[in-house]
């Protein structure tokens, strides 16, 4: 079956492994990868999409070094290679300013703050893995126990 | 307070004393604390002081305190309002602040020359315009002593309410912290000593998670996973795994099958140590970060030995990590020796340059902002510099940047604890150090040079 790659993105590592961790239940189904900057984000995209693989979820941090996570998001949205790809902005500091650009520039399809709610983080992901899922067409029937029922009964109604 | 006259004044004043000051009649004599003049009361006389000291007070409403105006050294004139205004009513009180010999002329006065100087007021006409000039500079003066007086306090006001806020806020944080890595550091030797019993295997990678050196880079556990893959023939999060684990395949080949088959299992306990490790290092963090705010926020402004520069400045960019996250801030630190000196001032220096810098940065796209901070000894002195590659500073503005109202500063992230440089320099000029600044566009240096033989807390 194809690989569905999930990329958490962050420059502090205990918070990066802390995201890990509450995506844990979805560590059957799908490849959680970390990556400490928006560079090494975009390196490791390029590298899976050369290998075939799927990218259905980039969570970022906004105040990173070098690059924000407004800044990659939005280079993603502007990727034709990744339009598809469902974008969570995870901040504990975005100003006004920054926060509209993410949703009309990014096209993020959620924003969260820090602190995060472990479990709100995960039903997010679900919901937007399982939109991923239907529409790039890819088999759910194997990944029900990792779908969100609604979202998935909505879709395919 | 009065400056000495130009020597055009001082001749008219020696020729005036000559004509109209030396006549042994007209002579008085105070002690200190006499009264020449009072405030209001009727005086004829123009006084010259010849030695000793006046001062003139001033009385705003009638029964209210007296303000004191100035001091009058001699040769000066006393009076010269009442006398040539016709008023013939002293404006001020005139007390002498040091025993003290006057003469005076009154206004029976016969005038002298005339024919070479003109009547009397265009005789003293230079000395009456003196008088006034240096009083309007006077005023100036007070004027502008108030300014920064007022300048200050709302400065001074402003940090004892940040200072306030901090103390309150860290006290509250800090009580939740210790909560949390109290009851952590209990629930960590709990599990311990729980897993030692009762799974011993288990344990021992629990324990290898908990005594973890530093995170490895996630860019290096993906490449090393991938090594782990191709070689155990491992799915790829077990190879990500072991890599997190070991740092070789041979490792894992030397424990045997019977590993591999629990790898699940053993990385997640590995995985536990590491999340009991790195929640004691956010605990750090966090406390680190309340101790600079703490430090910055109340102002203690004691100077006490001890005190390395370099310490101040990793307090400081602790601050402002938060902030600066997007600029790429390295320090070189070299070998300081301690000084007698203030943490707190220093951290206030060093903050205030680094969000300059970091705001610089950010007020023009850049593809690599960074700040360069490098501290070493030479000669007598401890340098300091710190260097963005921003767009620098217009020549136009580089005079104005040291006054206390000065910022090109618009809305976006602000630290809001409105530290100028003015307030930098001032800082560094009590400890008698010097505060350069060279700018070009893309090199902007803030050099900060200490004396440490003054600073060394054997003065």
């Amino acid at each position: 079956m194809e690989t569905i790659n999930i990329i958490c993105v962050d420059d502090q590592r205990e918070v990066l492994s802390a995201v890990v961790r509450d995506l844990a239940p979805l560590a059957d189904h799908f490849n959680i990868e970390e990556c400490e900057s928006a560079a090494e984000c975009e390196e490791l995209m390029d590298e899976l999409d050369a290998d075939g693989e799927h990218v259905a979820l980039v969570i970022s941090d906004h105040v990173m070094p070098l690059k924000t996570g407004v800044q990659l998001l939005t280079e993603i949205a502007d990727d034709p290679r990744f339009r598809e790809v469902k974008k969570i902005l995870l901040t504990g500091l975005a100003t006004h300013a920054d926060t509209i650009k993410a949703v009309n520039q990014a096209h993020i399809d959620h924003y969260l703050e820090k602190a995060w709610d472990g479990e709100e983080l995960l039903h997010i992901s679900k919901q937007l893995l399982t939109e991923y899922i239907v529409s790039q067409g890819l088999d759910y029937q194997s990944r029900l126990a990792v779908l969100d029922a609604p979202t998935l009964y909505k879709l395919i109604q | 307070m009065h400056s000495d006259p130009s020597p055009e004044i001082a001749a008219t004043i020696s020729r005036l004393q000559r004509c109209y000051f030396n006549q042994p009649g007209r002579q008085i004599r105070l002690n200190k604390g006499e009264m020449l003049l009072e405030q209001g009361q009727a005086n004829e006389k123009l006084f010259l002081l010849l030695s000793g000291q006046l001062t003139a007070y001033y009385q705003v409403e009638p029964d209210g305190e007296f303000f004191e105006l100035n001091q009058s050294n001699p040769p000066s004139f006393t009076g010269v309002h009442s006398y040539f205004s016709g008023s013939y009513c002293a404006r001020f009180r005139v007390v002498a602040s040091k025993d003290s010999e006057l003469a005076y002329i009154d206004t029976h006065v016969e005038v002298k020359q005339e024919a070479e100087f003109g009547p009397l007021a265009q005789q003293f006409m230079p000395v009456i315009v003196n008088e006034l000039s240096q009083r309007q500079i006077l005023a100036i003066h007070a004027q502008v002593e108030h300014n920064l007086a007022q300048q200050r306090a709302m400065q001074a006001e402003k940090m004892s309410t940040i200072g306030q806020l901090a103390s309150g806020l860290s006290h509250e944080l800090n009580n939740a912290l210790g909560a949390i890595s109290g009851k952590s550091a209990y629930f960590e030797r709990f599990m311990d000593r729980h897993f030692e019993q009762h799974f011993p295997t288990q344990h021992h990678y629990f324990r290898a998670g908990l005594d973890s050196k530093q995170g490895l880079d996630s860019k290096l556990v993906r490449a090393r996973g991938k090594v782990f893959e191709q070689t155990l023939g491992v799915e790829r999060d077990q190879g990500k795994a072991l890599a997190r684990i070991f740092t070789h395949p041979d490792e894992v080949v030397a424990l045997g099958k019977s590993f591999l088959k629990r790898l699940d299992e053993f990385a997640d306990y590995w995985q536990l140590g590491r999340d009991f490790k790195e929640l004691k290092q956010a605990v750090n963090h966090a406390t680190g970060i309340i101790k600079s705010v703490r430090l910055l926020g109340a102002g203690d402004t004691e100077r006490k030995y001890g005190v390395d520069i370099n310490d101040t400045i990793n307090c400081a960019l602790d601050l402002m990590s938060s902030h600066c996250r997007s600029v790429d801030i390295r320090i070189q630190a070299g070998q300081l020796p301690l000084l007698c000196a203030s943490h707190a001032e220093w951290v206030q220096v060093w903050v205030s340059l680094i969000k300059n810098a970091y705001e610089a940065l950010l007020s023009q796209p850049n593809s690599a902002p960074m700040i360069r901070i490098k501290t070493l000894l030479s000669g007598h002195f401890i340098q300091v510099s710190i260097e963005d590659n921003g767009p620098g500073i217009a020549p136009n503005l580089m005079k104005s940047i040291f006054q206390p109202d000065m910022t090109t500063k618009k809305g976006g992230l602000s630290f809001g604890l409105g530290l100028g440089l003015s307030i930098s320099q001032r800082i560094i000029s009590s400890y008698q150090g010097e505060l350069e600044v060279a700018s070009q566009p893309g090199l902007t240096c803030f050099r900060v040079f200490l004396p440490i033989e003054v600073n060394n807390g054997n003065n």
